[in-house]
């Protein structure tokens, strides 16, 4: 097809685009039903309603492969969306950023392999990227609602999501298209009624707002996403940033040998360790190799669900009893001078101010 | 009075309340932003009324948020163990007081985003929103998509139980057992409807066509949302309080980020 | 004056639709073109409004004149703005989501200024007698309104020319007497338009000159009224010795605040053929839901066989009961024309005895045996109100209830159905049509029942209610009852 059919979107175009985004609106409803129902057959209280997730995918797809033009899927999805704000969706404003971030996954897909989906390699990675736009669901969800989520939790359910994704997204969508087919409802007595031809560059001009507002809305829906890229790092390193001269990740291999011993014992308000011995790296050690820049006075401390302390950056480097040890669940800060506290689990970060 | 409000400023407002909580979650701050919320109901008077199925949904869901939060977080002074120490068993499921304020950012932020938008839309008609697209420079023939899709849904609805009907009639109910049980109904219920829709596509866009839709680049209104000089104090609020929540993750008003 | 020259046009340059054909519509006429089914009318008109060849492919010769000058190279933004198509389904043609935006939506197109535009809304809801609905919402209004709106929107954009499809297909009587007197008053005001109308009889007191158009060729209509009317027949006579088939005792159903029947009572017995019949919106389709145990009556209830429909389960209600609904696309599930046959078989597991030969015999009888293999989606708007009919009634249920089978059928589509009606009544079941038909009332129906608001107005013989439908206010059922 020539490159100008991407510029110029029909009346007929919009309007497909506009009552499958409206169809697919209307019955999300209904998908949401069938999800209950096999929470429901398999007694979970909620979970595998994303083994439906690729239904709400289904549409886009459609939209996408119907219409067969640039960035109709993301249109698509931010119809979508919009129409289950304005149906009332439990999850408002939420729903417009997931259903408009599958979208435009589905537009990256059909960008990488161009407008035809139907040869073998071709439908692979139309299926593929409907299985990646509805799993993306999961991670939106996650950045709105569940951070701090286990990786391993959100691997399952994103799994599960893309399977349903490449099942009803894929498989069964390209059987409606071959139904639609059979039915005769896609016409193709339809030649394109362009609209008054407007350059190319003139286009994006003028779109320019648009353009910018869409970035931001993804840009923001995919912030939490990529963060949570820092999950799947390995649990046991940390970041140790600020005003340092050598900012580095910190893994215990690192600073093999100089591992110290101390005892210690937890005495918190309602949690008392007895007293155990705890081998690890001094942070006074650690803060050292950063080389902290003067004038600096403080230490951040942050851990993987977010909690952080401040210390005062002299008393750190004094301290021999203050170290980070291997526990279970990544590196834990044994702060035998403290209260309870200012134990911390899971370390990811540390911070001179 | 938000009615009067430009739709597309109360669409962004929706989007910087909501991007504000998210890149500074606190509970105290996603708090703050509620109340604002339940305020904007009184003054635009409009009825807080939600259907007690959605109650449930929301309580359900709050708490389901509350308690992810409070199991997922092991960091803080430890207020009590859920399983408690059993002879040499134990104690298990700590939970913390950081745990409990992360939980209650989680369950208001849930709130905040479902009563916002819910405000929104009361106070929002869908048709002046989509006009009011065309001020961001986006061509009025795409933003009429809004209002095509906004426009079948209610027919797609009564479609859809009609549909629905139609399968009872002829012994057809809903399974989810197995695989190819699920397809079936999805088959049965997807197939009629689009059929249904796409086959008014043709119509459609020819009645469009034969009323002059995209005769030219601009296009006048009937009715359309002018800018009035709220629309701009509201704007600066709203710039303001991004500028906050982003000023507060950067850790640059620590006094304000003391209280909230 | 509106004109085509020599216009042929072929889909598929295969088979020719129109062969050659010239039409004039002049200012201050009524035109009105009949023909049968897929005789090629509505393409007519596409190519009357420009949207052949502009919008729709295919091979087009012959040329489109405008007041004696020749458009080809006009857009089509441009010839709409002198003619103007109302196409056949109100529904699919309304974009917006209140009537004033919708009547505004052709003058904002063409940039005409708020003011005058507010001034366009008035007159042209005025002249479709519509002012009150300015401000509803347009999937509130009922079909009569749909379409009065859909024709004011057209009228908003001051065309010359008014071309209408079907414009009667879902109107009941009054809103087909209420569309005469609109067309009358625009042919008035010097308007030209063209009427394209399968029911003729709907249209023809108003019309100033009639065509016909049959192999692909426009000839004048001669007026020797082709009757395909079935021959009343003795009705059976209902035994009210034996106990009823379906009963409603008070029932009542509101779609949220909106009530649609209300306190309804009646019972159906074996051998009956029932017309029902009312207004739009008189709760016809609804009724029909409630006795078939499809819809629960908020109060009341309903009994299908002696048995209370709330205790049926989809399969116990399929077994005795076939729906045909409105819209046919509705009520097909399977891919194949041959599998939505069987379909019932599938889901029903207790048949009792059917003979293996029957699925195949009841398509065979509904002309469809030769598109076993189609995707039943892909046939024709008559041929899947067959496929409903058949693919409902194979089995053989007690009660059969039909929601306007007949509309859009050609000779043998009607033939067919009336068959499976009477076939039904004689062998001891019991069925309701939904009509607003009169002529089908008295010689296929041997009771009707009138609902007026959501309740039984008149119950009893078709020629005592239709007499006393007269008499009452009704008159236009008796009037139009002779249709096609």
């Amino acid at each position: 097809m020539s490159n100008d059919q991407n510029i110029s979107i029909t009346t007929r175009n919009i309007v497909t685009i506009a009552i499958l985004a409206s169809l697919g609106g209307s019955l999300s409803t209904f998908v949401g039903y069938l999800g209950n129902l096999i929470n429901l057959s398999l007694g979970v209280p909620f979970g595998a309603g994303q083994f439906m997730a690729g239904l709400h995918v289904f549409w886009l797809i459609l939209i996408r492969v119907i219409v067969a033009k640039r960035g109709t899927g993301t249109m698509g999805g931010l119809l979508k969306g919009l129409v289950e704000l304005f149906t009332g969706s439990t999850h408002g404003l939420v729903i417009v950023a997931v259903s408009m971030v599958q979208g435009l996954l589905i537009d990256l897909g059909a960008e990488i392999v161009g407008t035809p989906h139907n040869s073998g390699n071709t439908k692979l990675v139309w299926w593929l990227s409907a299985g990646v736009a509805a799993a993306s669901n999961v991670f939106v969800l996650q950045a709105f609602y569940f951070s701090g989520a286990h990786w391993i939790l959100l691997t399952v359910i994103a799994l599960l999501a893309f399977s349903s994704g490449v099942i009803f997204a894929g498989y069964f969508a390209w059987e409606t298209l071959q139904f639609l087919k059979d039915s005769r409802v896609l016409s193709n007595s339809f030649s394109s009624t362009r609209p008054p031809t407007v350059s190319r560059t003139g286009v994006t001009y003028r779109n320019l707002p648009a353009i910018g507002l869409i970035i931001f809305i993804t840009v923001g829906s995919l912030y939490y996403t990529v963060a949570v890229a820092q999950v799947f790092s390995d649990p046991y390193s940390c970041k140790v940033t600020g005003l340092v001269e050598n900012p580095f990740t910190y893994s215990p291999q690192a600073f093999a040998g100089q591992e110290v011993t101390v005892q210690a014992e937890l005495q918190g308000v309602n949690i008392h360790l007895d007293p155990a011995n705890y081998t690890g790296i001094l942070l006074s050690t650690i803060l050292e190799a950063a080389i902290p820049m003067a004038e600096t006075t403080g230490v951040r401390i942050v851990a993987r669900d977010g909690y952080a302390i401040l210390l005062d950056l002299d008393e750190v480097m004094i301290d021999t009893h203050l170290l980070l040890t291997e526990a279970e669940d990544g590196l834990w800060l044994i702060a035998s001078n403290y209260d309870g506290a200012l134990w911390i689990r899971m370390v990811t970060t540390l911070e001179i101010y | 009075m938000l009615h009067r409000l430009n739709p597309s400023l109360k669409l962004a407002g929706l989007i910087i309340i909501t991007t504000a909580i998210l890149i500074y979650p606190s509970w105290r701050f996603s708090g703050l932003l509620l109340l604002l919320t339940i305020l904007g109901y009184k003054i635009s008077n409009v009825p807080l009324d939600v259907s007690k199925k959605r109650i449930r949904f929301l309580v359900a869901f709050s708490a389901l948020l509350f308690a992810f939060q409070v199991l997922m977080t092991a960091n803080g002074t430890i207020l009590f163990f859920i399983i408690p120490r059993y002879d040499f068993m134990g104690p298990f499921l700590p939970v913390t007081d950081f745990g409990v304020e992360k939980g209650f950012g989680m369950s208001l932020r849930f709130l905040l985003v479902v009563f916002s938008s819910m405000l929104f839309v009361s106070v929002t008609d869908p048709t002046l929103l989509a006009h009011s697209f065309t001020r961001l420079r986006i061509p009025y023939r795409y933003s009429f998509a809004l209002v095509i899709a906004l426009r079948f849904l209610p027919l797609f609805d009564m479609e859809n139980k009609t549909v629905r009907m139609a399968q009872r009639s002829r012994g057809i109910s809903i399974s989810v057992r197995g695989m190819s049980r699920i397809l079936r109904t999805i088959r049965y219920t997807f197939f009629p409807l689009l059929i249904s829709a796409l086959s008014r596509v043709d119509a459609l866009s020819l009645s469009m066509d034969g009323r002059g839709f995209g005769h030219s680049r601009t296009r006048t209104y009937l009715r359309k949302s002018s800018w009035i000089a709220l629309d701009s104090a509201v704007l600066v609020l709203l710039s303001t309080l991004l500028l906050t929540s982003i000023l507060l993750t950067l850790g640059f008003l620590p006094q304000v980020s003391a209280i909230i | 004056m509106l004109e085509i020259r020599d216009a042929s046009f072929s889909y598929d340059n295969e088979k020719m639709i129109l062969d050659s054909v010239d039409l004039q519509i002049r200012r201050g006429e009524i035109t009105v073109i009949t023909g049968p089914t897929g005789s090629g009318k509505s393409t007519l008109a596409l190519i009357l409004a420009g949207f052949i060849p502009r919008v729709i492919e295919g091979a087009f010769t012959g040329s489109l004149l405008i007041d004696g000058k020749n458009v080809e190279d006009d857009m089509i933004s441009e010839i709409a703005r002198k003619v103007a198509l109302v196409q056949q389904d109100p529904e699919s043609q309304i974009s917006t989501l209140l009537v004033c935006d919708e009547v505004a939506f052709g003058p904002e197109n063409y940039s005409v200024t708020p003011s005058e535009i507010q001034k366009r809304v008035e007159v042209s809801l005025n002249a479709v007698e519509s002012s009150h609905l300015a401000n509803r919402p347009t999937y509130a209004l009922s079909g009569g309104e749909k379409q009065r709106v859909t024709i004011a929107s057209m009228m908003a954009g001051k065309p010359d020319f008014l071309l209408l499809d079907e414009p009667s297909a879902s109107l009941d009587p009054k809103g087909i007497q209420q569309l005469q007197k609109i067309l009358l008053d625009f042919k008035d005001s010097g308007y030209g338009i063209l009427c394209i109308e399968h029911r003729l009889a709907t249209i023809l007191p108003i019309a100033d000159r009639v065509l016909r158009l049959s192999e692909s060729r426009l000839s004048k209509w001669n007026d020797k009224t082709s009757s395909t009317r079935t021959t009343p027949v003795e009705h059976f006579r209902r035994l009210d010795s034996v106990d009823p088939l379906l009963i409603a005792k008070g029932v009542s159903y509101s779609y949220g605040t909106i009530s649609a029947v209300r306190d309804v009572s009646l019972s159906v017995y074996p051998g009956e053929i029932i017309a029902l019949m009312g207004d739009n919106g008189s709760g016809k389709s609804t009724l029909v839901s409630l006795l078939a145990g499809l819809l629960h009556s908020t109060n009341g209830a309903t009994y299908i066989d002696g048995v209370s429909s709330i205790e049926m389960t989809a399969q116990d209600i399929a077994a005795r009961i076939a729906v045909v609904f409105q819209n046919p696309n509705h009520q097909i599930f399977e891919r194949t024309v041959q599998r939505e046959q069987h379909l019932v078989f599938d889901v029903l597991d207790s048949l009792g005895e059917i003979p293996a030969e029957r699925p195949d015999e009841v398509l065979l009888a509904a002309g469809l045996a030769e598109l076993k293999e189609r995707n039943p989606f892909s046939l024709s708007h008559g041929q899947k109100r067959r496929l409903n009919v058949s693919s409902v009634t194979v089995h053989e249920p007690l009660v059969y209830l039909f929601d306007e089978p007949f509309i859009g059928q050609d000779e043998i589509g009607r033939n067919f159905i009336t068959q499976t009606i009477w076939k039904r009544g004689e062998s001891g079941g019991a069925v309701i049509l939904v009509t607003h038909d009169s002529t089908v009332a008295t010689s296929l129906c041997s009771r009707i029942i009138f609902l007026e608001r959501g309740s039984v107005l008149l119950d009893g013989p078709p020629m005592i209610v239709l007499n006393r439908l007269g008499e009452i206010g009704y008159g236009e059922y008796a009037v139009l009852g002779v249709m096609s």
